[in-house]
């Protein structure tokens, strides 16, 4: 007698053969997404967006520039106010240069055997708020202090010093610049510092 | 796509006719206004240039009840119906198995979306009364706003996946609680390997929630995130829909 049930077998592979199918339509779009994305700022300062000058000396960069920031949010310090402002930017230049821009974070206050490390490596005493740029054997010391404008009036009436304006992109360019040319000069911007940023980002090079 | 409509009316209705769903509501609310209260404290005591909306979608308090409420609004939809025996009813019923698991998952989503529709009133509330703007620019509510729709249609297709695995809602909850939980803390390996390379690092990105609704709500729109979750969720529909399908196939 011939057997009259649902055919179980080829339901089987029609599955399998969906399942795999759908699994590489994912795998597939993810893909394309990951090598080829688009990162736009569309905050009202624009202070995510590179310049188009760090863009170009990102670019510029033929081996990895090493930056190492050391802070704790402990630290009772002007830059301490700066310090998610610095690690936005590093993580954009991070978006930006990619394998070009190694970022490490280091609090002195939890990592002290790090810190004695760099300490002995960089020739530097203070543990407080610095950023390390190191490119190709080159570096330069920038203290976070420095990437700020800030109103101290308010200290004198006991309260803390009030952050007027972030400079992080114009004094770390600024470091790279010089790295990068050694014989350059220090006058680098003028151009907007908050041009709009919108561009694809091709896996290479970045934009 | 009526009967779609029908389907999808039906579970909005069962899902508000649960006193779950009511519990869930106030739990929801209450720790939301707590994590707002928390905002505006660290606002009142910092002086950067934090806006509301950052503090208020990348904190604790917020991570906490997000996470927690999806097993809570997905373990009933397939698990129930399984129960109380009125699956076979939905199978034999004149509407495609797609047009079922679709109806369950948007249902589930529209509670989402309504879960947080009374949220959106603190900042309209913090904009009235301190004449500051709670996100600094549209570009933050949107990328906030689109973050959490986006996280909650991942969650939401994980939640109905696990209750269509299982007849139990307990067993469904715990499930996709699991499961979210792991890809939650998936996007914190980059605390483990911190000296893991770029790619380590865009890979690490590419699956952090948490990376994802820090960019977003500081109005940084990346297309990364958006196609992952909007694959994700339909692979993992495609997985409920299959699962559905089983029940027909094994009976």
């Amino acid at each position: 007698m011939k057997r009259t049930g649902v055919p179980r077998t080829g339901i089987r592979i029609g599955i399998v053969i969906q399942s795999l199918s759908v699994l590489a339509l994912f795998v597939f779009v993810n893909y394309l997404s990951f090598q080829h994305f688009y990162r736009g700022d569309f905050s009202r300062s624009q202070k995510f967006a590179l310049a188009e000058q760090t863009k170009r000396v990102l670019r510029e960069l033929k081996k990895p520039v090493t930056l190492t920031v050391i802070a704790s949010p402990t630290f009772v310090s002007a830059a301490s106010q700066i310090l998610g402002d610095v690690k936005s930017l590093l993580a954009e230049l991070q978006f930006s240069g990619r394998e070009r821009v190694v970022v490490e974070l280091v609090d002195p206050t939890r990592n002290l055997t790090r810190m004695r490390e760099l300490q002995e490596k960089y020739k530097f005493n203070s543990a407080d708020n610095l950023l390390i740029l190191d490119y190709d054997g080159r570096t330069r010391l920038l203290p976070l202090a420095d990437m700020a404008d800030f109103d101290f009036r308010p200290v004198a009436q006991g309260g803390e010093p009030r952050l007027l304006a972030f400079r992080g992109e114009q004094a770390i360019t600024g470091a790279l610049i010089a790295l990068v040319r050694p014989g350059a000069s220090g006058l680098l911007y003028a151009g907007p510092w908050r041009a709009r940023s919108r561009c694809w980002f091709p896996r290479r090079p970045p934009c | 796509m009526r009967r779609f409509f029908t389907l999808f009316g039906r579970e909005v209705a069962g899902s508000f006719h649960q006193p779950m769903a009511w519990i869930v509501l106030c739990f929801f609310l209450v720790i939301t206004g707590f994590n707002f209260h928390a905002g505006v404290t660290l606002l009142n005591g910092s002086s950067g240039s934090t806006t509301m909306v950052e503090a208020f979608f990348n904190t604790v308090y917020f991570w906490f009840p997000f996470l927690l409420v999806f097993p809570m609004i997905t373990m009933r939809v397939f698990a129930e119906e399984v129960k109380m025996g009125t699956i076979e009813m939905l199978m034999t019923a004149p509407v495609r198995d797609i047009e079922v698991v679709l109806a369950k998952y948007f249902g589930a989503l529209f509670f989402y979306i309504v879960l947080w529709l009374p949220s959106a009133l603190y900042f309209v509330v913090f904009q009235m009364v301190t004449d500051v703007s709670a996100g600094g620019a549209a570009g933050s509510y949107l990328g906030a706003c689109a973050m959490v729709v986006l996280l909650g249609m991942f969650y939401c297709s994980v939640g109905c996946l696990a209750s269509a695995l299982t007849d139990n809602q307990i067993v469904a909850a715990v499930m996709a609680f699991a499961a979210i939980l792991f890809m939650f803390f998936l996007g914190l390996i980059s605390l483990l390997l911190p000296g893991g390379g770029a790619f380590v690092r865009e890979i690490v990105y590419f699956f952090s929630p948490v990376q994802h609704m820090m960019d977003f709500s500081r109005g940084l729109i990346d297309t990364r995130p958006i196609a992952f979750y909007l694959s994700a969720t339909a692979l993992v529909l495609f997985a409920t829909y299959q699962v559905f399908q089983h029940r027909r196939w094994k009976s």
